[in-house]
């Protein structure tokens, strides 16, 4: 269980490894403020829909296994953005139409199809955790890259100095595009170095 | 004989001429137009041009030695993509946006994609649109020379602007697509006064929102407003002092100035400006307009001023001997069509380039652009099209940014349907879209359907139709 | 005269004034003459000669090795020094019949004919007893050429005069000095062909004076007329000749026959003359030594067997250490690691540089410029079949025409970035053959 954890944080993380949840990836992260609050949202129906799916998994039958997880998905997103159109409406309001996409995001729905269908609570359980904890992470620090260069502030305050100029492409799509590919790219740089290191160690 | 004879696989004789020359025949044929920039705008453009073809080359190296990888930067071909890179800066940019500009054309949207002969867009264009995306303010604030050669014409302005007056509204937000960002963009760059009047005022004329100028209905407004244009002191000659202040501060940093004249009616209009410029819906305000004013060059230094391709959007007229010969605003290298047509004539005749891309380019574009004319009843069709033909960053684009040949088709009638693709997105882009210069996206579409291209008219071998049809 | 062409092709440095007023010299052989069995396409010869047998000039040292070979003919007067090995100027090893020649020179006696009573089958016979093989380089035994499967087809011969390698002048030469031979030899062809089918001697348009010579040979003979082409390299490549002079194009899977065509070199035109009229076997054949190493460019008269350094030799040696020394022109021709190599049937000239001229070409990657597209004959995609040939490939490079390559180098003639485009992509194309020779069996 912890193996699967530790994976969903770095080696197989959901945004940046395994290019799941691109959209919100994209589209949220503007700022860290509303990056992290989709981040959460994601990782709680994450973590419960897996759970309840696998806990399901003996009871409902192979075809209808995605049907169901889509449906509890649905669900489950839709409390969750009452929950935060009723406590944070102005998150809710800059959220806009990613917080419904959640219903269908493929982070949710792709780990709850491997994971859930083994039926092992222990692995869903450190999956989800796992899983959900590397999305947030991941669009904290895609938003963070953006909001600083493209804003000069993080959450809302003002980091960079005065005499910063903002580039404003960051704040835009194509600086969406740049931040994840960059850091997916990263990941990737540290992925291999690491798999050289095991093959040495293997020698 | 004692000597070892060399053997290697046949043929044992070449061509001349190597990638390497090939580059440097290009920044030949690029620097008269190089030269004539600097003696037209100044020194800092010739810093410009340095840094952004120094920077390409280090980054390459740099990029190189990090990477292990086998040193290229001699191949020259960073060295002409730095090159145009500077060519495409406004003439007063700060020096550390050029510099960004080469780093990324080089080691993203060259050296990632596999360095020399790999890159799907062309890198210099790439960066100039990344630029214009990043910095909009700083890529579109345009200014007069401060060079030897200084002499900024006057448009002379025709009927047609009533016609074209959204056009002139939307270019404001033309810079780019986004009007959250243009907002943005002014806000940021007014960043000195915060007075409601003067917000709005300045983002106005921040931006190139000349079409401002033209939507004021008292004389004073209108004074302000060419004065911003142009930056010709002509304008404080036609009101009072009081303009005369404007076009002075205008060039300073454009604060109060603006608000000195007729605060009011100027914020209003400008606000009004600018919301439309989100909106796109200028009619009434732009056709109060008055259209026959007259303009003084000034002798103001390094004045804020609009493109040549402003006027045109608007279906206004822009003197064509300056637009060929350079007299212009514009950004350092792409001012001049005489010049860049002489070098791009040197690049065909010496084979270089492939007449196709620049002759059908061109060709489709001046035809699209004459029936365009035409058909909206501009005064002088064919004089408009040559405009448009001078104006802006299409003789450029047409001799040396389409004909890059890792980004455009390897097979001759590949290469025709490209220009021709790139003609006719120009045309929609010019003509009809918000942008006011349509030649870099259009190319930069082209450049992502080159593969496609090659596909489709990849020639059948020798004798091979002939067999089937035997068969 | 128009001027006929094809699309394509490259215009090299010609090189040929250095030696193309240079008359035929009679060339003396040496004292060691080493006769290849494998001079041809084709089984090789098998020696029919044993160690200590004195041969005469003209005697039958090797048989053919079955229906698609020729027969080798002694050139000089000797005795049989050695059958061993010795290598081609590829480098390959090949069985050779070694001939200590004995300076006297005695011929068996050759049975000349009259052509109009040689009947179409006699005619076929005393070329292929002669061991007449195409000498333009590839060697194709002519008596197989000349009998396609199906004559009345066959409208054009051409007589492939175009010599479209730079330096090479000896096909040249031979127009100058022999053109009745070459009228007389096409005479013979023709008649192995219906009444419809005509006689074009092709000629580029560098060498308008041997057209002029030509044409005042053949005026008033029928079905023989002379026509010039667009100098150009590969103008004498088989499939763009035929392209030019009768517009007709023919693929890597079909015979000049296919397209009512047979070419042949202007040597092997004059060889058939000899072998059908004079009797005489295939022995000796016009070389050119070029290029600026050698001290006097010339074209000697060569007997078969001669080793390259005795021409060089004859010629006066070089006028320094020569870096190249290529067996064949400069655009497709073998560079020589090792000097002594004989002269076969097909090689025609040696190409000696005192700097090679792609000593210190280093390639560089694609630009994607496409002049290899430009000038390729095929109308391939060089620099794409490369690319395909460097993945290794195979479906895909047949599936892109890979097999169409006609190994004329104008690709990597023309690459500015130095790509090594031909010598790949020919190596794919032998691969592809061996692959499916191997699959055949």
């Amino acid at each position: 269980m912890s193996k699967r954890f530790w994976k969903g944080i770095f080696e197989e993380n959901p945004v940046l490894v395994l290019m799941l949840g691109l959209c919100p990836a994209l589209g949220t992260t503007a700022a860290v403020k509303p990056a992290l609050a989709m981040g959460i949202a994601t990782a709680v129906v994450l973590i419960a829909v897996e759970l309840v799916m696998t806990l399901l998994s003996h009871a409902v039958p192979e075809k209808a296994f995605m049907v169901v997880s889509v449906l509890l998905t649905a669900v489950l997103t839709a409390i969750a953005e009452y929950v935060m159109a009723q406590n944070f409406p102005e998150l809710h309001e800059e959220l806009g139409i990613y917080l419904p996409l959640m219903a269908i995001s493929s982070v949710i729905l792709s780990r709850v199809s491997a994971v859930s269908k083994s039926g092992s609570l222990a692995e869903a359980l450190g999956d989800s955790l796992g899983m959900g904890i590397g999305f947030v992470l991941a669009l904290a620090a895609v938003s963070s890259v953006r909001e600083l260069l493209g804003a000069g502030t993080w959450f809302g305050l003002q980091v960079m100095p005065e005499g910063f100029q903002p580039v404003a492409a960051f704040s835009m799509a194509p600086g969406a595009f740049f931040t994840v590919a960059f850091l997916a790219a990263a990941m990737n740089v540290k992925a291999r170095r690491k798999a050289s290191e095991t093959d040495r160690e293997g020698e | 004989m004692g000597e070892k004879l060399l053997v290697s696989p046949s043929p044992h004789v070449r061509a001349k001429g190597k990638t390497s020359l090939i580059m440097l025949l290009v920044i030949v044929a690029l620097l008269p137009s190089c030269v004539y920039g600097v003696l037209n705008f100044g020194m800092h453009a010739l810093l410009i041009l340095v840094l952004s073809t120094g920077s390409a080359g280090a980054a390459e190296l740099v990029y190189e030695l990090v990477m292990k990888k086998k040193i290229t930067v001699t191949d020259g071909s960073a060295a002409v993509t730095g090159l145009l890179i500077g060519m495409n800066m406004p003439p007063m940019i700060a020096w550390w946006i050029p510099v960004i500009g080469s780093v990324f054309a080089i080691v993203v949207v060259k050296q990632l994609f596999g360095g020399l002969g790999r890159n799907f867009m062309n890198p210099a264009l790439a960066a100039r649109c990344f630029l214009v995306l990043a910095f909009s303010a700083q890529m579109t604030a345009f200014t007069t020379g401060t060079g030897v050669l200084s002499q900024v014409t006057e448009p002379t302005v025709t009927a047609e602007a009533a016609a074209e007056a959204d056009a002139g509204a939307n270019e404001t937000a033309g810079t780019d697509a986004d009007s959250t960002a243009t907002a943005w963009t002014e806000a940021q760059t007014e960043a000195a006064a915060k007075t409601d009047a003067d917000s709005a005022a300045t983002a106005e004329t921040e931006e190139k929102g000349k079409a401002a100028a033209d939507a004021k209905t008292d004389a004073d407004s209108a004074a302000t407003a060419e004065t911003e244009e142009k930056g010709k002191a002509a304008a404080a000659a036609k009101t009072d002092a009081d303009s005369a202040a404007t076009a002075e501060t205008e060039e300073k940093g454009k604060a109060a100035a603006v608000a000195k004249t007729d605060a009011d009616s100027t914020a209003t209009a400008e606000t009004e400006e600018t919301a439309d410029a989100a909106s796109g819906a200028t009619a009434e305000t732009e056709a109060a307009a008055p259209k026959t004013e007259t303009r003084d060059s000034g002798k103001l230094d390094a004045v804020s001023t609009a493109t040549p391709l402003k006027y045109l959007k608007k279906g206004q007229s822009f003197d064509l001997k300056a637009l060929f010969l350079g007299n212009t605003p514009g950004t350092i290298g792409e001012t001049s069509a005489l010049l860049l047509l002489i070098g791009g004539i040197f690049l065909m005749l010496l084979g270089v380039i492939d007449w196709r891309i620049p002759v059908f380019y061109i060709g489709s574009f001046g035809v699209l652009v004459l029936i365009t004319a035409a058909a909206r009843g501009y005064d002088a069709p064919l004089q408009y099209m040559l405009q448009e033909l001078f104006a802006g960053g299409l003789m450029m684009g047409a001799f040396f940014m389409a004909t890059d040949y890792v980004s455009s088709p390897y097979t001759k009638s590949g290469r025709i349907l490209f220009a021709l693709i790139i003609g006719v997105m120009t045309w929609l882009y010019r003509m009809f879209g918000m942008y006011k210069e349509g030649v870099s996206n259009a190319i930069i579409l082209a450049n992502c359907l080159t593969p496609l291209i090659d596909r489709l008219t990849r020639p059948v071998a020798f004798g091979i139709r002939k067999k089937e049809a035997s068969s | 005269m128009g001027v006929l062409t094809f699309r394509g092709g490259v215009h090299p440095y010609e090189g040929k004034e250095l030696s193309s007023k240079k008359p035929i010299e009679k060339l003396d052989p040496g004292p060691e003459l080493v006769y290849l069995m494998s001079q041809h396409i084709g089984a090789p010869a098998k020696p029919v000669v044993a160690v200590g047998d004195r041969v005469l000039r003209g005697q039958m040292i090797g048989e053919a090795g079955g229906f698609v070979s020729a027969p080798v003919y002694a050139s000089v007067s000797g005795t049989v020094k050695e059958i061993g090995t010795r290598k081609t100027a590829t480098g390959a090893p090949a069985t050779a019949v070694i001939i200590e020649n004995d300076q006297k020179y005695e011929s068996v006696s050759f049975e000349g004919a009259k052509l109009e009573n040689l009947s179409r089958e006699e005619i076929l016979e005393r070329i292929r007893k002669a061991g007449v093989v195409g000498m333009g380089g590839a060697g194709f035994p002519t008596a197989v050429k000349l009998a396609p499967k199906d004559p009345s087809v066959i409208d054009h011969i051409l007589v492939n005069a175009s010599e479209c390698e730079p330096y090479l002048t000896s096909d040249y030469r031979c127009l100058m000095e022999e053109p009745e031979k070459i009228a007389a030899g096409l005479e013979v062809i023709l008649k192995l062909f219906g009444p419809s089918c005509e006689g074009v001697i092709c000629i580029e348009d560098n060498k308008l004076d041997a057209a002029e010579v030509m044409r005042n040979t053949i005026s008033g003979k029928s079905r023989m007329r002379v026509a010039v082409t667009k100098t150009k390299y590969p103008e004498g490549a088989e499939r763009s000749l035929i392209k030019a002079v009768t517009g007709r194009e023919v693929n890597s899977s079909m015979l000049p026959a296919d397209a009512g065509c047979v070419v042949d070199n202007v040597q092997t035109v004059i060889a058939v003359y000899e072998a059908v009229i004079e009797g005489k076997p295939l022995m000796e054949r016009v070389f050119t030594i070029s290029g600026d190493a050698p001290k006097d460019p010339k074209n000697f008269r060569v007997p078969v067997g001669t080793p390259y350094t005795r021409i060089i030799e004859a010629d006066g040696g070089f006028l320094g250490n020569p870096e190249k020394v290529i067996s064949g022109g400069p655009m497709m021709g073998f560079a020589l690691a090792d000097l002594d190599v004989p002269v076969t049937k097909t090689s025609g000239a040696l190409t000696c540089f005192l700097h090679d001229p792609v000593k210190n070409l280093e390639s560089g990657p694609c630009i994607r410029c496409g002049k290899c597209i430009e000038v390729c004959p095929q109308r391939l995609v060089p620099c794409r079949l490369l690319d395909i040939v460097l993945h290794g490939d195979m479906q895909r490079f047949q599936d892109e025409y890979g097999m169409e390559c006609v190994a004329c180098g104008c690709c990597s003639y023309n690459c500015p970035a130095k790509r090594p485009l031909a010598v790949n992509i020919n190596a794919m194309r032998g691969k592809v053959l061996a692959e499916r020779k191997k699959n055949r069996k």
